[in-house]
């Protein structure tokens, strides 16, 4: 079943296409990535199906049209964690649950979740970035909601932050239910999502699960006392689809049956001595990087 | 509604803008006229009233009516603005939205809170006129009491139009210092500049009553205005709106402020 249709979704901001006749379907149970650089029009996406901005053209249908009122069945972060000031994070809760509609209740647990259960009592006010933002995670949770959507969850956080939310999110995402994470964060959409978007000025790149998104070429990382001379090897070898130097080693793109072991073989006969020579799967980051920058 | 109203409660019941402002209200409403206790008369004509008028009925309505007309303007409408324009700085009207409320729900839970808030603005009034009132005339009788040409529905509807011509604003402008500065500059002098212009222009000052803040002004009108009757002056016009005047031109005002704040609401990008 698909919770969410986007159909030729346009929005402009003057001479600005935000988003370009974008379509889109997100399937019940799916861990969603929408990867874009910033301005990439991923949050004015957002902001449309959470029917914050109005779109110039084009539709978008939540559970197939099935729900009077979808956005109730659905908890959002966008951009930023947004609360009263001068309310705690209890006041907050209950806010968002009398909006909901849902029945009395106690906040205890999906505090706990974002280890929030302590300052329940603080205003919203005197937390901090990361405190802020695990409230709204926790507020998200309100209703038992079918689908999630996180816009940047970690976007301003110190990594402690980070990893605090980072964790929350996994839990969430491994509890079953739909999840929608706009990020430029790729390594965090590797690691959580099943499926992908890439979107680049407003334009859909590419669509499909991780796997499929991911080529089945390999990375080799290679390094040499004698950086030169491995260049020179690098751009002669024929089976080196591409390379480039990170500042530590060089990043080399291979085929999918490339032999590690009878490279090594070669650089030693070509009087080049690896010190580091690691070979690993494409990243999305990679990936990413190649879409993007084709288009 | 009641609901709606629940929510509104939820999110301003600890606000200390909003609790300051209606402190205000209820201490500068009676504040306002008791400040006149000390009136001084000496000097002017005979048939101004005297400081003892103020107070007992049914003098009591019209002059504490338009010290209210005041302290609704400074206080109340100022609460009405911060209401749309905090929730635009917080991004909690954008979060109210992703929850789930709909723009149509959401204006009506603001078209709620002032109503209420012109209800208790109302009956504060009432309750202040009638205690001030009670104690300062003699031999009064509920009849007579009660007897106030309608002040307490002039006074809530003076209320609900100035809160929606706030609303209005905070919606269209949506930041609470440009809302707040166009509001107080509108109502004390641009629309006065605007009707002293068309008077000069069309010569009938009558017509020019018939602005909207100046009709809603005029429900709880300055009681000494009705004096001037009496003075001999070279101006052809009456200074006041005929209530029945003043009561239709502040209900059309009321319904465009609301469907216009609607409007916006419902056509923008949040």
């Amino acid at each position: 079943m698909s919770v969410l249709e986007i159909k030729n979704l346009t929005k402009s901001y003057g001479p600005i296409r935000a988003v370009d006749n974008l379509n889109l379907t997100i399937e019940a149970g799916q861990i969603y990535g929408i990867l874009g650089p910033n301005g990439s029009g991923k949050t004015t996406t957002l902001g449309i199906i959470t029917s914050v901005l109005k779109p110039d053209s084009g539709t978008f249908e939540w559970f197939g049209g099935m729900e009077a009122e979808p956005l109730k069945k659905i908890g959002t972060i966008l951009e930023t964690p947004n609360f009263y000031p001068y309310l705690t994070a209890d006041e907050n809760l209950e806010i968002v649950r009398h909006i909901k509609g849902t029945p009395n209740k106690d906040f205890t647990e999906i505090l706990e979740l974002v280890n929030l259960a302590g300052r329940r009592n603080s205003k919203f006010a005197s937390y901090s970035l990361g405190m802020k933002q695990r409230l709204a995670i926790a507020a998200t949770m309100i209703g038992d909601p079918n689908v999630l959507i996180f816009d940047e969850p970690t976007n301003g956080l110190d990594p402690q932050g980070i990893a605090d939310v980072r964790n929350t999110l996994q839990t969430v995402a491994n509890s079953g239910r739909t999840v929608i994470l706009a990020s430029h964060i790729l390594d965090e959409v590797e690691k959580i999502c099943t499926h992908v978007a890439i979107i680049k000025n407003g334009k859909l790149l590419a669509t499909g699960s991780v796997g499929s998104i991911l080529s089945n070429d390999k990375t080799i990382e290679v390094a040499s006392a004698d950086n030169s001379g491995l260049e020179n090897w690098l751009r002669s070898n024929p089976s080196i689809q591409s390379s480039q130097f990170t500042g530590f080693y060089y990043d080399c793109v291979v085929a999918e049956d490339f032999d590690v072991s009878k490279m090594s073989q070669e650089m030693a006969r070509a009087g080049i001595y690896p010190t580091h020579l690691v070979e690993r799967k494409k990243r999305l980051e990679e990936e990413f990087l190649e879409i993007t920058s084709k288009s | 509604m009641l609901n709606l109203l629940a929510l509104e409660w939820k999110k301003f019941r600890k606000n200390s803008v909003v609790s300051l402002l209606c402190f205000f209200y209820v201490l500068f409403l009676p504040a306002g006229l008791l400040l006149l206790k000390d009136f001084d008369t000496e000097g002017m004509p005979i048939f101004m009233p005297g400081p003892q008028t103020f107070y007992s009925f049914p003098g009591v309505w019209e002059y504490l009516g338009y010290a209210g007309n005041w302290v609704v303007f400074f206080f109340l409408g100022v609460v009405a603005i911060y209401l749309v324009t905090s929730e635009i700085n917080y991004k909690t009207q954008r979060q109210t939205i992703i929850n789930g409320m709909s723009r149509s729900t959401y204006f009506l839970s603001k078209l709620s809170a002032i109503f209420a808030i012109s209800i208790f603005a109302t009956l504060y009034y009432a309750i202040v006129a009638f205690a001030i009132g009670v104690y300062f005339t003699d031999d009064w009788d509920f009849a007579y009491a009660l007897d106030n040409n309608w002040a307490i529905s002039r006074y809530f509807l003076m209320s609900i139009c100035y809160l929606s011509f706030a609303l209005m604003l905070g919606f269209l402008l949506r930041k609470a210092g440009l809302a707040i500065f166009v509001y107080m500059s509108y109502v004390l002098i641009i629309e006065i500049l605007i009707r002293m212009g068309l008077r000069w222009k069309l010569t009938s000052g009558e017509l020019t009553n018939h602005f909207p803040l100046n009709a809603i002004e005029d429900l709880m009108p300055m009681p000494f205005w009705k004096y001037t009757e009496m003075i001999p002056t070279n101006i052809d016009f009456e200074f006041l709106l005929p209530m029945k005047n003043a009561v239709i031109v502040s209900t059309l005002a009321l319904v465009v402020f609301i469907l216009l704040a609607r409007f916006l609401l419902m056509k923008r990008d949040i």
